[in-house]
């Protein structure tokens, strides 16, 4: 039989717990509730920032808010944004939140964002059924009312009518989509100007805040701030996150920012933030403390009644928990750990001892670890898509890179267009820039100002990045004239595995959940030091080898194993002669990488520069 | 209110029924909604449930609410109108301070439609509540024009001692060759008006590290913590975080007496702390900001209670 009490965090506000004992942190509920309806009444933004200790409820607390909103049946949007990012793409990621959040189901089968779009046209029509000329009647008008572009409010059309929502959804979170599919769509294809990323992300916020309308609440959750630091200290991207939301606070009329931090961070915080911004991100204040003995008692009752099985323990655990409960007052996190102690204890028949709560390590934390890292790889490789790579790469190098490595730190330099990090290692600087366009053009045009940059600005050991699922500019493409000739630069192409990309995506989940407080073993929460501690101790192959293709200079490190390059001498030996992309077929491998590769030991064998690139047996040419 | 009739038969299993039902209302609800909302097997006829409802306000579990209108039903609810209503005002003044007539208008339509006649008498007893329990503070008018307003933080003495502050001032030019410095017209002001501080004088929330001051009993040191956070802490009173590396900051106490003084007030219940959750990544320097306690706990922020 399951422990009713084993689940004790909140990861999601869409998906908490079913029970909730109305007592607790009461206060706070009621405060965001009367928020919500200034906000609807007044017509004007309005912010909260909730602390707590970990396990005090915070998320919880959002839940509790999602879940009244939907019972309450009033027009409204609910967003959760895990801040698990960085400093500089800040906005870029609460726009994919904002769109992932809102395209979840609310009550019906429709997501939010298309209820809330068909509420705006149903609105102005006054009837339920419409037309499709009214329709489009009313779209231009809702348009030139809330002052949205033409492509946004195509792309809404398309999917309340359901035409290729996965693409319309990833056009909104501002992906890359090719070439054909956006004039199938008939969506522009946004600027790939890098400096403007930002400013197009915020001002795609800021109207589909518009969209939404006047009077209807977007309650904007901010969740995981602490995971905006990348080491002890760190103030940038807290720094950001302040003028972020005083941006939204300002310049959005109905939001209302909730902003959880745990208790410990509250003063990094108010230190990081400027005082204009603190004061747009702290309107309102509180704090979630810990539950008194009869609220725990009403959530022992309220887990077993949920779980229709154990009540007969009630009285048993209860009485238990009397005992047990320590003078100090505890959070419900640690109530529900006494709760899962006793539980056991009772089914198992054993006596679990001491007057304050045990806090059972049911494994080592290392194990603990590992497990959680697994547990989460194999989920982020079911989920994770290649568009995800650059929101993957930039989170995550920043803070496991250092870890690997003590002499790597990112520089906080002036940022150059189309240069998406800059890292410094032995006093060598290394400008990485993510190549991941799913459109040719795109990634074209970007190459190509690349190489401007390289010979203008000086740019040494550039490393350029893409997904490997991703087509690699092939042939007689402008991509790959442009990709050609910035390897001949010197610039790297590195083309990750997916299991690298995905564990480097794990790792950093597993680290932003320790920052936050979310992560316990056994009701014991584990820091970020030991988690850091434990990534350095057991270095992921495959992230420890990205992370080497990353920070090696060109030609350092050995291109291929061994077994790589008997295969390679074995099939030119057989075949004499043959084009790089004919090699990269038969070793089902990238043939971008595989020609870097070759350039990176030359002599070894034969090799003509295309296009396309052919590769020859030396023995041939040497015998003539 | 009329005692409940002992002999209708109740269950207990009916009666807590109704109190979940009531507990789980976002807002009053009469008894036919309360009938409405029972699973079919629990329910019974209105006269039933008003019993038992008559015996759950009895025990003190729900509370009555005045009806929509005259002709409607009486109400029930988890929280009584009175403490609803105090909740209310503390929420609209904490943002900023507001007149009698301005709180009513915006808790008019949160207070569940409670006619206008019952909504005046409800709200100006509970702001009469709040200011005798200290959690609200009266804001004179400045001007004859201008209304009393009330808010959740102390008024700032300033605006008001403006026209006296140039009465000193003058008063202060004027004896300047007269072998009277600004301290001695204090000191004679001070005379007058006792409790008045001096500007050699440290304010009261506010004591020197001094010998004497070591020898100041707990209780008052703690009770000048308590003002400090008040003073300086907005919104304090509605939970707002105190993080106490700042506020030792504030106070001019060693921090022996700051720790002391923290930890007494949590012990009697007047301040919620909360635990540094990662004591083990702290060193002497880094720990020294916080408070701890005999047992080595370091804590880092609190809340007032």
């Amino acid at each position: 039989m399951d422990n009713p009490f084993r689940h004790r965090i909140v990861s999601d506000p869409f998906s908490g717990p079913e029970t909730t004992v109305t007592d607790i942190h009461l206060d706070a509920f009621l405060q965001c509730m009367h928020l919500i309806d200034v906000v609807r009444r007044e017509n004007r933004s309005a912010s909260m920032l909730i602390a707590g200790a970990p396990g005090s409820g915070k998320t919880h607390l959002l839940h509790r808010i999602h879940r009244a909103l939907i019972q309450s049946l009033r027009p409204h949007a609910f967003i959760a944004v895990r801040l698990h990012t960085s400093s500089k793409r800040f906005w870029r990621h609460v726009r994919t939140s904002c769109i992932d959040s809102l395209q979840r189901a609310s009550d019906s089968s429709r997501s939010q964002l298309e209820r809330l779009f068909l509420r705006r046209i149903w609105q102005k029509a006054g009837q339920k059924s419409v037309g499709f000329r009214q329709f489009q009647q009313i779209t231009d008008m809702i348009r030139l009312e809330s002052d949205l572009s033409g492509s946004f409010v195509k792309a809404l059309t398309h999917l309340v009518r359901g035409v290729d929502r996965v693409n319309v959804l990833a056009w909104m979170k501002g992906h890359s989509l090719e070439e054909e599919r956006l004039e199938a769509l008939g969506l522009d294809n946004p600027s790939d100007d890098e400096s403007s990323a930002e400013d197009q992300a915020r001002t795609f916020l800021k109207e589909l805040f518009r969209m939404i309308g006047p009077g209807v609440p977007v309650v904007l959750c901010f969740d995981q701030v602490e995971a905006l630091q990348r080491h002890e200290g760190d103030k940038e991207g807290l720094f950001t996150f302040g003028q972020a939301v005083r941006t939204l606070y300002n310049e959005c009329r109905n939001l209302v920012l909730l902003s959880c931090i745990q208790i410990l961070f509250y003063g990094h915080l108010k230190e990081a933030v400027c005082d204009p911004d603190f004061d747009g991100l702290t309107e309102h204040q509180t704090s979630l403390t810990a539950i008194q003995l009869d609220q725990a008692v009403q959530l022992v009752h309220l887990r077993l009644e949920h779980s229709k099985e154990g009540m007969e323990l009630e009285e048993q655990l209860i009485a238990g928990l009397k005992e047990k409960w320590p003078s100090s007052r505890q959070t419900a996190r640690e109530a529900l750990t006494i709760a899962a102690e006793l539980y056991d204890g009772i089914r198992t028949g054993k006596k679990t001892g001491g007057s304050r709560p045990q806090t059972s390590r049911s494994s080592s934390d290392a194990d603990f670890l590992q497990g959680e890292f697994e547990q989460r790889l194999e989920n982020i490789r079911r989920s994770i898509h290649p568009d995800d790579l650059d929101a993957v790469l930039h989170s995550a190098i920043p803070v496991i890179c250092p870890l690997y490595d003590g002499s790597c730190s990112e520089t906080d330099a002036p940022s150059l267009p189309d240069i998406d990090m800059m890292l410094r290692h032995k006093n060598r600087s290394i400008p990485i820039s993510f190549c991941n366009q799913a459109n040719l053009t795109t990634l074209a045009a970007r190459l190509r100002r690349l190489l401007g940059l390289m010979d203008n600005q000086r740019l040494q050991e550039l490393v350029l990045i893409r997904h490997p699922r991703r087509t690699s500019p092939k042939g007689q493409s402008k991509a790959s004239t442009y990709l050609n000739a910035l390897r001949r630069k010197g610039a790297k192409w590195i083309v990750p595995s997916e299991e690298a990309v995905a564990a480097l995506a794990a790792l950093r989940d597993v680290l932003a959940d320790a920052q936050s407080g979310d992560l316990s073993n056994g009701g014991t929460p584990i820091g970020p030091k030991t988690v850091r501690k434990w990534i350095q101790m057991t270095c992921d192959t495959e992230v420890s080898s990205l992370l080497n293709d990353i920070l090696q200079p060109v030609g350092t490190n050995a291109p291929f194993s061994p077994e790589m390059e008997a295969a390679i001498r074995e099939i030119l030996q057989e075949t004499r002669v043959l084009y790089v992309s004919e090699l990269a077929d038969r070793l089902k491998m990238d043939a971008g990488q595989l020609e870097a590769g070759i350039r990176m030991k030359p002599g070894w064998v034969g090799f003509m520069e295309g296009p396309p690139p052919l590769l020859f047996d030396p023995v041939v040419t040497v015998n003539g | 209110m009329t005692s409940p009739d002992p002999s209708v038969h109740r269950s207990p299993e009916l009666s807590e029924m109704v109190d979940k039902i009531i507990l789980q209302a976002n807002e009053p609800v009469d008894t036919g909604q309360i009938v409405m909302a029972l699973p079919v097997s629990f329910r019974k006829d209105k006269t039933t449930i008003r019993s038992v409802l008559e015996q759950l306000v009895h025990e003190g579990r729900v509370f009555t609410w005045k009806p929509r209108a005259r002709s409607r039903a009486r109400r029930y609810w988890k929280t009584s109108d009175a403490v609803f209503c105090r909740q209310l005002i503390r929420l609209e003044v904490n943002a900023k301070p507001l007149t009698e007539s301005e709180i009513l208008q915006r808790s008019r339509s949160r207070l569940f439609a409670i006619a206008t006649k019952g909504i005046v008498p409800l709200i100006q007893s509970a702001l009469k509540e709040l200011i005798a329990e200290g959690s609200l503070f009266v804001h004179p008018p400045r001007q004859a024009r201008h209304r009393v307003r009330y808010a959740t933080v102390p008024v700032d003495p300033a605006p008001y001692i403006a026209k006296l502050r140039a009465e000193f001032d003058r008063v202060v030019k004027l004896l300047q060759h007269s072998g009277t410095t600004a301290q001695d017209i204090l000191r004679r002001l001070g005379g007058a008006i006792p409790h008045a501080p001096l500007p050699d004088e440290k304010p009261v929330d506010e004591p020197p590290q001094t010998k004497e001051n070591m020898e100041i009993p707990l209780p008052e040191l703690a009770e000048a913590l308590l003002h400090t956070i008040c003073n300086r802490i907005p919104g304090a009173k509605n939970r707002v975080p105190i993080w106490l590396p700042e506020l030792r900051n504030y106070c001019r106490l060693s921090k022996t007496q700051f720790d002391r003084a923290v930890l007494y007030l949590a012990r009697n219940g007047k301040l919620h702390l909360d635990r540094h959750t990662h004591p083990g990544s702290l060193n002497e320097e880094t720990r020294k900001p916080f408070v701890q306690d005999e047992d080595g706990v370091c804590y880092v922020a609190a809340v007032l209670l």
